[in-house]
């Protein structure tokens, strides 16, 4: 080796210093600032000056409003709509996250065709090319044709599919995915319909309510509606006289409401509508509250056994008779049944049972009571229903049996919203044109021969029935493109027009020229609302400017109790035997990634759950004795086992659970999506099954037993902060 | 005459090392120096003449017309430039140039020759609003060929005319320009 003095390194050292310097120096420096000017300046856009659109988010079915900063054309911010009914100017991450969607790298940038299902080798074709093959297969297939939308596809493509579907003589669209399933929409809305005349989605006044039973209704984190709910919240913290509202929060794991509850109680999982029996039996029969109230009971309460549903949901008798007390005594007590009832193989009845307690207390349609979401003025707007997890499963059969020639799917990836037993990708074999208009490749587009690219929300035109509406207001929340298309996308409304032009039938039923036409059409419609305006064109300017339509005042309307007897619940049963799966699997929806179409936007996927602080990650929550039981500590690797399937995911060790449960949430184990959803965590809709409620309309999800495994595997578990340590003494609160 | 202390090879070597390193740092200062002052008029796409449509009495707010609504005077589109040039001076080589960017339908590269650090929250709007002329902090723009960065709009240079005015307290707060 040659011998290095001090004197030659220095000057090795000095010389190469500054050659680097000089190097540095000699390249052109590159400028901060780069004027992008206009060739064709938009008359109302002014460089430096943000302008603000007023639409509707889509990142779940809820139907807040949004704000939007557009500068210099591009899409910057979303905020939440002051005006707007449902949310009242506040979002959620999700909806913030909207921004995600529309630059999302993974979009599909212009129509594609798959020449072999599954093989993702896409190739691009002209517009005109893929919309007339469409059509021709279209027009063939006439009453072959099914249709498959989702909970977020805008209102107006539900009510067009509906009508093309009507005229070319097919069945109607099936509404059905994993928001549709999991919150039990349908459910919801037929118990609540055998209660009460008024079809529609029961809506609770959660912000003037005094006391409140929920029934494992994570209102806010992910439910039905949970910015809406958010602001009742706000509410109900904050009434009158320093009030502050009293939430008991009954559920097995206890969720981000279960943290802001008063008190929490770790329910069994499936005993929600015995508990509900149980206060309406002891509220009977101690007559508690007004006279009124306690005849109600005794009317509603059924014949139910107070110790014994007491040992069954393995809560102290004395526990019952205090939330009855407590519930009787209250000024205005609310109960509220949540996702997990809709997911017993009971959930009507169950719901019924539930809701039964806000009839007993004689609140409907009063201040802090339950009401349904009020209909429209205008019928062809009506609230299109989600359907049941049997019209699902019977568009499938259809499919099967070969009476599907082309399928057409809109913002619903079924392929990985059902269960893997449901046979979605198998029966999708024998059909011989499948099209998607989702923006993204997902698990079901893999398996299209088109995709034609809807425009994503931002850049898309739409209105969306809020559902569960807010107030006693029925609400139409406005859909406008915010920004051009960043891509060659078309509008799945035009597409269809398009077609329906080429078939009699369709073009007759469908005579609009474009999208745009129709929703003018239907909004104009309308009596003058909230936003004002006498002249067609202006109350369609301010139906655009204010984010939507709803009236000055809600309709003094109270729904009629048509209840007259104890709604009878069938036992609930759990599926998989307790000696080889002994323990409860509570499935939860992540509150970021939602159904799991929000597992392509990196922000939701770093944002840390909010109760484990977990991020980028699927994990299971087990009781620290559990874990103690089982040797597990936090990023063990277990295997889950369902009676239906397996899955392996880490463990986080979670005190706020009871010891006989696991909690999972949902949203992760794409197997596509984008890059960043791809690959990452488990699906637990594997350890599901086909099991449905007596009724075969909806599907039992929350009732499955599972055993867990551990494995040699152990990884770290990505999380912001730990809420323990195992090796720390836990306090178990029961 | 005494003689020199002589150095010892250690001392030497510091000597040379220092002095090494004083050569190079002013090398760096003098590069630095010289990558700051732009040379915009040899970068843009296009000899805009300034002076002739000043002469032309074309007011600055004509083309840059953001400047009392915005923070940013805009930079005019290429449709603004056609507005007059599909008539003007058709045959002159460089409203030729405009010609074709707007038969492209592309937009012209300007070369920015004013800027601010992206710390500094400058906006025109409030400057023009008070009353503050073009020429004060841009120069005398008006008899430029090719416009060019004359007044060097550093932290003082601000602060000299913030001194001045009424509200100066309020005006010479950090958070005004810093925030």
């Amino acid at each position: 080796m040659t011998n290095i003095t001090r004197r030659n390194f220095l000057k090795i050292s000095a010389a190469g210093t500054a050659t680097a310097i000089l190097a540095g120096c000699s390249q052109e420096t590159e400028r901060w600032v780069t004027l992008e000017p206009y060739v064709r300046a938009p008359e109302e856009q002014l460089a430096g000056v943000p302008n603000y659109y007023a639409t509707t988010c889509r990142q779940c079915p809820a139907g807040c409003g949004v704000i939007v900063r557009i500068m210099n054309g591009r899409a910057v911010k979303l905020e939440g709509n002051p005006e707007h009914p449902v949310n009242r100017g506040k979002l959620c991450a999700r909806g913030q996250a909207g921004l995600q969607l529309l630059y999302n790298p993974d979009r599909v940038t212009g129509a594609v065709r798959q020449d072999e299902r599954g093989s993702r080798k896409f190739d691009s074709v002209a517009w005109n090319d893929a919309i007339n093959a469409i059509y021709e297969q279209i027009d063939a297939a006439g009453e072959g044709v099914g249709v498959w939308l989702g909970s977020t596809t805008s209102g107006h493509l539900v009510d067009l599919f509906t009508r093309f579907t009507e005229a070319i003589g097919a069945p109607a669209p099936v509404r059905y995915d994993l928001y549709a399933g999991f919150h039990g929409y349908n459910a919801l809305q037929s118990a609540t319909g055998a209660l009460l005349d008024g079809a529609g989605l029961p809506t609770y006044d959660l912000g003037q309510a005094d006391t409140v039973f929920s029934f494992g209704a994570d209102f806010l984190g992910t439910w039905l509606s949970s910015t809406g709910y958010g602001v009742e919240f706000g509410r109900f913290r904050s009434q009158p006289f320093g009030q502050r509202g009293y939430l008991v929060q009954l559920e097995p794991k206890m969720s981000i409401t279960g943290a802001k509850a008063d008190r929490w109680v770790p329910l069994r999982p499936g005993t929600e509508a015995l508990v509900a029996q149980a206060i309406a039996r002891i509220i009977a029969d101690e007559q508690l509250g007004s006279a009124e109230r306690a005849e109600r009971a005794t009317a509603l309460a059924g014949d139910v056994d107070v110790e014994e549903a007491a040992a069954a949901c393995e809560m102290p008798v004395e526990g019952l008779v205090e939330l009855a007390r407590a519930f009787a005594a209250a000024d205005h007590p609310l109960a509220i049944p949540g996702s997990a009832v809709a997911g017993a193989n009971n959930a009507a009845e169950a719901i019924a049972a539930i809701q039964a307690l806000n009839l007993i207390a004689g609140t409907v349609g009063q201040p802090g009571g339950m009401s349904v979401t009020p209909a429209l003025p205008d019928a062809p707007l009506a609230a299109p229903p989600a359907s049941t997890f049997a019209d699902a499963t019977a568009l499938i059969e259809r499919m099967n049996a070969g009476d599907v020639k082309v399928l057409l799917v809109h913002g619903a990836n079924p392929a990985f919203d059902l269960p893997a037993g449901a046979g979605f990708v198998e029966a999708l074999a024998n059909v011989d044109l499948v099209v998607s208009f989702n923006p993204l490749v997902d698990e079901t587009s893999v398996h299209a021969d088109y995709i034609l690219p809807d425009r994503v929300y931002l850049e898309g035109w739409g209105y969306s029935v809020a559902t569960p509406a807010f107030g006693g207001l029925p609400v139409i929340s406005s859909q406008q493109p915010v920004v051009g298309p960043l891509y060659d996308v078309r509008s799945t409304g035009d597409v269809l027009l398009t077609v329906a032009r080429g078939i009699p039938a369709a073009a007759q039923a469908l005579p609009w020229t474009d999208e745009v036409a129709f929703m003018k059409e239907m909004i104009t419609a309308l009596p003058t609302g909230a936003a004002g305006g006498q002249d067609e064109e202006v109350r369609w300017a301010r139906y655009l400017q204010h984010g939507g339509w709803w009236p000055v005042e809600a309709a003094a309307e109270t729904p009629a109790v048509i209840a007259d007897a104890a709604p009878s619940v069938p036992p609930t049963t759990y599926q998989g035997d307790e000696g080889e799966y002994p323990y409860h699997l509570h499935l939860f929806m992540s509150v970021l990634l939602g159904d799991g179409s929000g597992a392509n936007q990196p922000w939701l996927q770093s944002t840390p759950d909010p109760m484990t602080t977990v991020s980028w990650q699927t994990w299971v929550e087990i009781n620290p004795a559990t874990a103690k039981e089982l040797d597990l500590e936090h990023g063990d690797i277990v295997e889950i086992t369902s009676p239906q399937g397996a899955i392996t995911l880490p463990v986080y060790v979670f005190p706020a659970i009871r010891p006989d449960t696991v909690a999972i949430p949902i949203g992760q184990g794409h197997h596509d999506l984008g890059r960043y959803a791809k690959d990452r965590g488990a699906n637990p809709l594997a350890l599901v099954g086909l099991e449905t409620d007596a009724s075969g309309n909806h599907l039992a999800w929350s009732n499955v037993r599972v055993n867990v495994r551990k494995t040699d595997d152990k990884r770290a578990l990505p999380r912001l902060e730990s809420t323990i340590e195992t090796d720390e003494e836990v306090h178990i609160p029961f | 005459m005494d003689k020199l202390p002589s150095l010892s090879s250690r001392q030497r070597l510091l000597i040379g090392g220092a002095g090494g390193v004083l050569v190079i740092g002013l090398i760096v200062v003098i590069a630095l120096i010289a990558s700051s002052r732009s040379d915009a008029a040899s970068e843009q796409p296009i000899a805009f003449n300034h002076q002739i449509h000043a002469q032309n009495d074309i007011q600055c707010q004509f083309c840059h017309y953001g400047v009392n609504q915005s923070p940013s005077a805009v930079i005019p589109s290429v449709e603004k430039c056609m507005g007059c040039h599909e008539f003007v001076a058709t045959d002159n080589p460089e409203v030729r140039k405009i010609a074709e960017y707007w038969a492209d339908e592309e937009p012209i590269p300007w070369v920015r020759v004013n800027e601010q650090p992206d710390f500094v929250y400058f906006n025109h709007h409030s400057h023009v609003a008070a009353g503050v002329s073009c020429g004060s902090c841009h120069g005398d723009v008006a008899n430029m060929s090719v416009a060019e960065p004359v007044v060097n709009m550093n932290m003082g240079f601000c602060l000299d005319c913030h001194a001045e005015q009424e509200n100066k307290d309020a005006l010479y707060d950090c958070v005004v320009c810093h925030r």
